[in-house]
């Protein structure tokens, strides 16, 4: 299976919301879709589903067009939607009606998920006397409910507690594991570089970073240097030419040109007798990248 | 028109719309509001049935019922002093209508009956009849701790026997005093206008404003649930996760198919429970008025509603409904919040509105020009179609021609939708405005 998306634009009046996107999804896992606000994130999933006619470009599932294929994706919305009137269990029947389920698939479906997810009481329910966590709970198994081979997941953790949010990245593993296609939008980088392979970063509609994340961090090099010793060192640091990101008491986070700046930095420290307590020199982590890459941006 | 019907018939994939008809259908029928909008639709339609028959009946009772008379009052003793000089035997008269009571001719002392009556219990009258400048005068006396002949009847049967004895003595003969004394009823009208029966006015005025009305409500009500149902998938953002298994137009489509049904359904119980009502209610108004019980003629109206143009009446009641819960249906998607319904409606408000009055007034103003425009106009005629067509106030082609018209109209409004709504059914923020919506016309 893969997922190929070509050229895409789309436009309201003047203004450009997508321009020019394109990646591919060539295997399972999870590919994370991110931006700031306003990027055009879910301008983009919603023409991926086919929710919003697009301007130009292709989206194509296995050489067909995705928008024919919408049964077949689990979609989490980042706003979240049920009717708050109607019973849990009425409006999961519904949903998967629509996607082609019998009463009876959906049903064994969603006994399952109610019972994976620990809402089985709440089944028989109105949605507006669910608490928001419980909420997102049942959307996500409206997402799960055909067992579809792509996930589109619109910030899934967002607003849930920490309880909630192990026990979505849980089940966001196990499809992982099931070999699951996920498009995943996120403003929690962490959570996203915790699954994620590739990457396309969208900044008021255009694309101003994609590929493997391994790959990207490989390419910025071992460059953040995390250190602590007993004793201030901000004035060898800035002697020895190189910038610091941010000073904590915890440490102190310095951009190092190469590897050799911070082995020179290291024997200084030595040199001096001064007792270190951290050293860590490593990638960029994917919320440095991403601050960097909007920042230029936004300079530019 | 091709290239836009095209562009439009592109767009229509309708998989999924039995679905959301079936959802659509079975939420609305577990809605409160629903149910309680049926139950008052039905009893309004069987009270005004049922009072087509109950009304007449009692009116039939009252004008059957028998006037008391003279020989039913509770009178034991009646003086008569007749100081008017008129050769007319009252005592006699009086004595032949009441059987059970004294009847006594005074010729004097009428003082002494008055103490008597001011201190008697018993039921007594003194009439007394006098002559003076002005004419004839007839005065009764009752006592005044007790209830006597309280309609006074015996004053006015005295003055009837002294009305047709003066006229006898004059020379008038029997027949001729019952001729001259019979009842003049009397009615001012205007040149030209015809005095109409309760039934003429009923059929051809209160039942066309009644019919109007009621699919005013209907077509209304309906259609106004359509956008409200759409405000609330979007509101709740439900919409956004329908979308991902179906097309907006089938969304829109099963729900405006299922109102419909509803309506339709709805529609149909009204006119049976009606039916049902008024003949019972006949049953129950003829037992009520007995052999005095007129009914209204409605033949005029029930012969109307032959099989044809039942069928036709359901034609245009559906084509009505369509046409503004398309309307509705675009309303709702222009806004994304509940707040924002009744501004977003108020066009299709107007227009309905507009539309009705235009039906209400038109059989009230019977003018052919007047009714040649509501007819044809597809804002009113869904209103007023219906009953011109059961009153046969409308030719054949007219209808036909009327019918087109609305066909017509709902094509370009469903051509219209099919090419703004997938736009505007995810529009969140601020209400769009018709001129934003041709905008989004004219770019798609």
């Amino acid at each position: 299976m893969s997922i190929q998306v070509k050229s895409l634009v789309k436009t309201f009046g003047d203004y450009t919301a997508v321009d020019d996107l394109s990646f591919s999804i060539e295997k399972p896992g999870v590919f994370a879709l991110l931006g700031t606000n306003g990027a055009g994130k879910t301008t983009a999933i919603r023409m991926l589903l086919g929710m919003l006619t697009k301007n130009s470009g292709t989206v194509l599932w296995d050489g067909k067009p995705m928008a024919s294929l919408t049964s077949q994706i689990g979609y989490l919305a980042e706003e979240r939607g049920l009717y708050p009137k109607i019973d849990v269990i009425d409006q999961l029947l519904y949903f998967a009606q629509l996607k082609g389920m019998s009463t009876a698939q959906a049903k064994s479906k969603i006994d399952f998920w109610f019972e994976r997810l620990n809402i089985e009481e709440h089944k028989y329910k109105k949605a507006s006397q669910l608490s928001k966590g419980n909420q997102q709970k049942v959307q996500l198994v409206v997402a799960l409910l055909t067992d579809p081979q792509l996930l589109i997941l619109d910030e899934p953790l967002s607003g849930l507690d920490p309880v909630n949010a192990d026990q979505f990245r849980a089940v966001i593993k196990e499809e992982i594991g099931k070999g699951k296609y996920i498009i995943m939008s996120s403003h929690q980088m962490t959570t996203v570089e915790e699954f994620c392979d590739d990457l396309v970063i969208l900044d008021k509609g255009k694309t101003i970073l994609k590929g493997n994340l391994n790959e990207i961090k490989k390419g910025y090099g071992r460059i953040n240097l995390s250190i602590k010793c007993d004793e201030d060192i901000t004035g060898m640091i800035i002697q020895s030419g190189l910038t610091i990101l941010n000073k904590t008491p915890a440490q102190t986070m310095v951009r190092v040109k190469d590897e050799e700046q911070a082995k020179m930095l290291l024997k200084k420290i030595i040199e001096n007798d001064i007792s270190l307590v951290k050293y860590e020199l490593r990638e960029p982590s994917l919320h440095e990248i991403f601050v960097e890459k909007v920042g230029e941006s936004i300079e530019s | 028109m091709k290239y836009l019907l095209k562009r439009s018939v592109s767009q229509l994939n309708l998989n999924g719309t039995g679905k959301v008809f079936k959802f659509t259908i079975t939420q609305q029928l577990k809605s409160r509001t629903f149910r309680i909008t049926t139950i008052v639709i039905l009893v309004i339609s069987i009270l005004i049935a049922a009072s087509l028959n109950i009304i007449p009946a009692l009116i039939s009772k009252d004008d059957g019922e028998k006037a008391p008379t003279l020989g039913d009052i509770d009178v034991k003793e009646v003086y008569v002093l007749d100081e008017s000089g008129l050769n007319i035997d009252i005592v006699s008269a009086l004595s032949a209508e009441m059987p059970k009571a004294n009847i006594v001719k005074l010729e004097q002392d009428e003082e002494s009956i008055i103490d008597e009556l001011v201190e008697t219990t018993e039921s007594k009258i003194l009439l007394k009849l006098t002559k003076d400048e002005s004419g004839y005068s007839i005065l009764s006396i009752k006592p005044p701790n007790i209830t006597v002949d309280k309609d006074d009847l015996t004053l006015y049967y005295t003055k009837s026997i002294i009305e047709s004895g003066r006229l006898l003595n004059a020379g008038v003969s029997e027949a001729d005093v019952e001729m001259l004394l019979a009842n003049i009823s009397a009615e001012s009208i205007e040149a030209g206008e015809e005095v109409k029966s309760l039934a003429e006015i009923l059929t051809e005025i209160y039942v066309p404003m009644a019919s109007g009305i009621i699919l005013f409500l209907l077509i209304y009500l309906y259609g106004y649930w359509v956008a409200t149902s759409i405000v609330a998938e979007k509101s709740s953002r439900v919409m956004e996760l329908l979308l991902t298994s179906v097309k907006p137009l089938a969304v829109v489509l099963g729900k405006l198919i299922a109102m419909g049904t509803l309506a339709l359904t709805q529609f149909a119980l009204l006119l049976a429970s009606a039916g049902i009502s008024y003949k019972i209610s006949g049953g129950f108004a003829n037992s009520m008025a007995g052999e005095n019980y007129n009914p209204l003629d409605l033949s005029t109206l029930t012969d109307a509603f032959t099989p044809l143009n039942i069928i036709v009446v359901l034609i245009i009641f559906i084509l009505g409904y369509i046409l503004y819960a398309e309307m509705n249906a675009i309303a709702g998607a222009t806004i994304s919040s509940a707040e924002d319904m009744q501004m977003a409606v108020m066009p299709v408000n107007f227009i309905a509105i507009v539309g009705f009055y235009l039906s209400y007034f038109s059989p009230a103003v019977d003018n052919d020009v007047l009714n040649t425009i509501v007819a044809l106009c597809p804002i009113s005629s869904p209103f007023a179609l219906p009953t011109m067509i059961i009153m046969d106030k409308i030719s054949i082609g007219m209808a036909l021609a009327s019918i087109l018209i609305l066909i017509a109209t709902i094509v370009i409004v469903l051509l219209f939708a099919a090419r703004v709504y997938s736009s505007i059914v995810l529009h969140t923020g601020n209400r769009l405005r018709l001129k934003d919506l041709f905008s989004i016309y004219r770019q798609k």
